[in-house]
């Protein structure tokens, strides 16, 4: 009973500690990939502490029904009394409650997760064959992209099959050729990389559970270093300065165009990509931390699991 | 003997559906089908037609090109109608098929679904390689731009100077 305990305890922790350490490590960009490994690990562990603790709890609740009052000792020694007292049916239903409970809530987090991705697949193919349509029978442009006879710069990527890079006219007209080899490198690298798998994962756990905030924030993080990931893929095989003048000649096109300016919504900065393209931050302490967290959320487990087989007592009080 | 003989009989003409299913699917005429690439021929004559026209049209104007069978075109209006990309009405015996909307619409329509709020409307995945920014982060970029000028000024070269 206290491990499940424990590692409610333990997810708890990692969901309100987490998000603030990493995106602190994460700020300047220094280390995208290791960055996006580190939220996968705390979102990753959560959900595993979660069905962990699930498990254990019914199983152990199952193993020991007949004599729950001296399971329930080394955990709560309160309840020992009420269970004693002739409150056991009581506690007993109750246990059995929470349990259930648990499960279905797990479940139906499952399943919701799996029905969203399924809804992205679907629009992500409507979207897709819209796009088709509308470049028609026009030529393709470089890299076999839709050219979108538009007047708003804009460049992206679907991942349907086939994988879909979308380019606009406003776009072709706004970037030179090694820039726009850097964009279809930059395109590629996300649908080379799976990114879209990870976007429509969080994004769909982030609609479903918007607390704890690790997958709300967890989610918004992931898509802007995935989009850092991209860009130093470009960069590797154009130059960092290409990428850079990239991205501004897309944000900031010459008059009489205006810049694609002012939604609500955050989206992923352009300012912070070009700062770490152009002048490059010392990824050493984003890594050190980032590592540093990783192994917390990583050791942390193992070690509450020798604690609790060490001194069950330790954990309980 | 005959009962296990049905069974095998039968078995194997699924089969050959199936594969019949499959290679109807995938090829047109002569060309292997690709995903969309029927719509949007039937989408750009219907559009070339003025916006609207029976199967029979659309099937003719697509002969001039290559060869293709009415049945291909039939089901891929119906499809496209399915989809939402057409509308139609009866006309004699057959439909007649109207462009839900007309092409610049639907450019104008796709252009909104992935721009606006990010392409946060939309439940598609898309990652844009540029996404929306406000005043505050345009100042910020016109200042990183400013200060990578005059790195290069000084003669430190692009991306050599510190902050």
């Amino acid at each position: 009973m206290s491990l499940a305990v424990c590692l409610l305890a333990y997810s708890m922790v990692v969901a309100v500690l987490g998000p603030p350490l990493v995106l602190s490590a994460t700020r300047t960009g220094a280390a995208p990939r290791l960055g996006v490994t580190v939220w996968l690990a705390l979102i990753g562990s959560v959900l595993l502490a979660w069905a962990g603790g699930a498990v254990l709890f019914v199983a152990q609740l199952a193993d020991s029904w007949d004599h729950l009052g001296q399971v329930l000792v080394g955990c709560v020694a309160g309840l020992r009394l009420i269970v004693l007292g002739g409150y056991g049916r009581v506690v007993q239903a109750g246990l059995l409650a929470l349990a259930a409970l648990s499960v279905v809530a797990l479940a139906m987090l499952g399943v919701r997760v799996v029905i969203a991705l399924r809804r992205a697949r679907r629009h992500t193919r409507a979207h897709a064959l819209t796009a088709l349509i509308a470049a028609g029978e026009s030529p393709r442009g470089p890299g076999g992209a839709l050219v979108i006879d538009s007047a708003q710069p804009a460049v992206y990527c679907l991942a349907s099959r086939p994988h879909t890079i979308v380019i606009t006219r406003a776009a072709l007209e706004a970037l030179g050729d090694h820039q726009l080899h850097a964009v279809m490198a930059h395109e590629q690298a996300h649908l080379r990389g799976r990114h879209h798998h990870l976007l429509a994962f969080t994004g769909a756990l982030s609609k479903i559970l918007p607390n704890p905030r690790l997958f709300t924030e967890g989610a918004t993080d992931i898509a802007r270093l995935l989009e850092m990931c991209a860009d130093d893929a470009a960069a590797r095989r154009h130059s960092r300065d290409t990428v850079a003048d990239a991205l501004i000649a897309l944000t900031l096109p010459a008059p009489p165009a205006t810049p694609v300016t002012a939604m609500a919504a955050a989206g992923v900065s352009v300012t912070q990509r070009v700062q770490r393209l152009v002048f490059p931050p010392n990824p050493t302490p984003a890594r050190l931390g980032l590592t540093l967290i990783l192994a917390g959320v990583l050791l942390s487990p193992l070690l509450t699991v020798g604690m609790t087989a060490l001194a069950p007592m330790l954990c309980a009080v | 003997m005959s009962l296990m003989a049905l069974l095998f009989w039968s078995l194997y003409r699924d089969s050959r559906l199936a594969v019949a299913r499959t290679v109807g699917k995938c090829r047109v005429g002569i060309s292997v089908r690709v995903f969309g690439e029927l719509e949007t021929v039937v989408m750009a004559r219907l559009w070339a037609l003025g916006d609207n026209g029976t199967v029979r049209e659309v099937l003719e104007q697509i002969q001039q090109d290559r060869e293709i069978a009415y049945t291909t075109v039939l089901s891929t209006m119906e499809n496209l109608h399915r989809k939402g990309h057409l509308t139609r009405e009866r006309e004699g015996k057959a439909y007649r098929y109207h462009t839900a909307l007309s092409h610049a619409e639907h450019t104008a329509g796709l252009m909104r679904e992935a721009l606006s709020r990010g392409g946060r409307d939309t439940e598609a995945v898309l990652t844009h390689f540029v996404g929306e920014m406000n005043e505050t982060e345009l100042a910020g970029l016109r200042e990183v731009i400013r200060r990578r000028a005059e790195g290069r000024a000084d003669g430190a070269g692009p991306g050599a100077s510190p902050r």
